[in-house]
């Protein structure tokens, strides 16, 4: 008895480990695998500019990496970088509030939303960005103009995400909290909402991106700081360098943003199954 | 004098219609059905899928009403949400974000007791039935018996006094089935409670009521309704030794076969030899 019990917990462990094993491997192959993929890319890009392109329109890395370091220098790119960053996160922070309250009065109203979907589908049908050159007419070349922008883009995505997440609510789910007393705005807080939080989340992921194109694309059409003014200055001096600094600049705002939706994804979802830990129990 | 019933269902009839379906005529899910259920016993409704036993238990609740004829709750017609009953379906409809104990508070918290008090109900509840130590598990780490165990205390915590049950056990294995029909009538005996339960499984039919209903296919009638003079308390795990047992078994399974036999799930014939429908 007692040696069978031992050798059990020895093969428990053995299994253990081996898994454990496995999967620091396999992270660790990828991790290896995208740092390979990344630098022969930039590697490619040093080669190939000046000799098979023209570097006046590609540039090279090196080049870049001086122009950024320039960019830092000067000071000055703080200034672009904080109103940017100040634009996509009021942008991004009115879209989500508009469509989370937009969510509401669709669930109080369904029958209104229902007389007015077909209106807001054509209106989500038409380049958002075709309104800025309007937009910045009524709103002015100042900030306001681009806040106004990004969220309208967030807004859409995120209340149209949200919205056909509170369609697929479960009636039976509905009827039961019904059954056991929930009045409408109980229902709506302990049920249709928490049940949309999926949907809202994969709303906020796609309207990273959308705040940043509202932000980036107000700065192109009129303004005097931002990534995207230095993006489009830099262009028209024709300093491709400076440019590609400028995208540069953009993707760490990008993969800060996202850091954060994963982060705040992470915890309003911790019922949901995970998916690494259902991997795990059933490889074995 | 008799008591007075919980329910009168008279002559209901309930027709579905979906007029967006091309081709799609109304069909009769109800017809022509009236039944009284009085407090304190234990009704079964057998009968084959489609036979408008859901439907009849959604007109009981409130959720849907009958196209004709009225259904009385304690003397009143029903005409909204009937908050006074319970109901639990097949499916249990738990709350994935919630964990266990937020689940079973649910209802209370609804109707407005304060927290440490539906907090007590709750683990008490959770106690009876075996799963304290669960409490801040949530749904999707529960097995299909604990779940369906978390689906009958959230109802049984606000304590109604009539509980319709629409194929709550139909999704389990046999084994687990047979320990909750257990449970079931532990919780129930004694308590005065009303039950309406729909199955299409005969044995469980007769080890928990005292009454059977059976209903025929499309169109919805009754077809018959027996009593079951079973002795209580019941051991449902050896129900089919009760006395009485196989006398009732073979007198309900005679409409039954008819009803299955319509609906074209068995042969008539060597009734016994054949499986039942479901």
């Amino acid at each position: 008895m007692q040696a069978r019990l031992a050798r059990e917990e020895q093969l428990r462990r053995m299994v253990e480990t081996n898994t454990q094993a496995r999967h620091r491997h396999k992270r660790l192959t990828f991790f290896w695998a995208r740092t390979g993929l990344l630098l022969s890319f930039l590697l490619l890009w040093e080669l190939l500019s000046g000799r098979v392109i023209d570097s006046f329109f590609i540039s090279s890395p090196l080049k870049i990496g001086a122009s950024f370091e320039e960019l830092f220098q000067g000071g000055k790119v703080f200034l672009h970088f904080a109103t940017t960053l100040n634009e996509v996160l009021l942008g991004f922070t009115a879209g989500v509030l508009g469509a989370l309250i937009g969510a509401v009065l669709v669930i109080i109203f369904r029958d209104a939303y229902d007389v007015v979907e077909p209106f807001f589908i054509a209106l989500y049908g038409i380049p958002r960005i075709a309104l800025a050159p309007l937009l910045i007419m009524w709103l002015g070349l100042g900030i306001k103009s681009k806040i106004f922008l990004s969220g309208l883009l967030v807004f859409f995505v995120v209340f149209m995400t949200v919205v056909a997440g509170i369609r697929m609510v479960d009636e039976g789910v509905i009827n039961s909290a019904r059954l056991m007393g929930g009045s409408r705005s109980q229902i709506i807080r302990t049920v249709i909402l928490p049940a949309s939080y999926p949907y809202f989340v994969a709303g906020l992921r796609m309207g990273v991106p959308m705040a940043i194109i509202g932000a980036i694309v107000g700065e192109f059409i009129s303004a005097n700081r931002g990534i995207g003014f230095l993006i489009q200055w830099a262009s028209s001096a024709f300093n491709t360098s400076l440019a590609f600094a400028a995208i540069f600049l953009l993707l760490i705002l990008v993969v800060g943003l996202n850091f954060a939706v994963n982060k705040a994804d992470a915890h309003l979802l911790k019922w949901r199954p995970k998916n690494s830990e259902e991997r795990i129990t059933t490889t074995m | 004098m008799p008591p007075e019933p919980v329910f009168t269902i008279k002559d209901v009839y309930k027709i579905f219609y979906t007029p967006d379906r091309r081709d799609q005529r109304s069909t009769f899910a109800v017809r022509g059905v009236s039944l009284d259920i009085y407090p304190g016993t234990f009704v079964t409704f057998v009968g084959p899928s489609g036979c408008g036993k859901s439907t009849l238990l959604n007109m009981m609740s409130g959720l849907t009403f009958p196209s004709d004829g009225q259904i009385l709750f304690r003397g009143q017609p029903i005409r909204k949400t009937n908050y006074q009953i319970g109901y639990i379906t097949q499916h249990d409809n738990l709350l994935p974000w919630r964990t266990l104990l937020g689940n079973v508070q649910l209802a209370l918290e609804y109707r407005g007791v304060p927290k440490p008090e539906r907090e007590e109900r709750a683990r008490a509840l959770i106690n009876k039935v075996g799963l304290s130590g669960f409490e801040s598990y949530y749904p999707r780490e529960l097995s299909g018996g604990m779940r369906q165990r978390a689906n009958l205390i959230r109802t049984l915590v606000y304590d109604p006094e009539v509980i319709l049950m629409d194929e709550p056990f139909g999704a389990l294995d046999a084994q687990t089935r047979l320990v909750l029909q257990d449970e079931l009538l532990k919780l129930w005996s004694g308590s005065g409670k009303t039950i309406v339960f729909v199955t299409h499984d005969l044995v469980e039919s007769i080890a928990l009521s005292d009454q059977i209903v059976v209903f025929t296919q499309s169109p919805g009638e009754i077809k018959a309704i027996y009593d079951v003079p079973l002795k209580r308390p019941r051991d449902v795990f050896h129900i089919h030794k009760s006395e009485g047992f196989t006398e009732t078994y073979d007198r309900v399974w005679v409409d039954l076969q008819q009803v299955l036999a319509r609906a074209g799930l068995v042969k008539t014939g060597d009734g016994a030899a054949v499986q039942k429908g479901g």
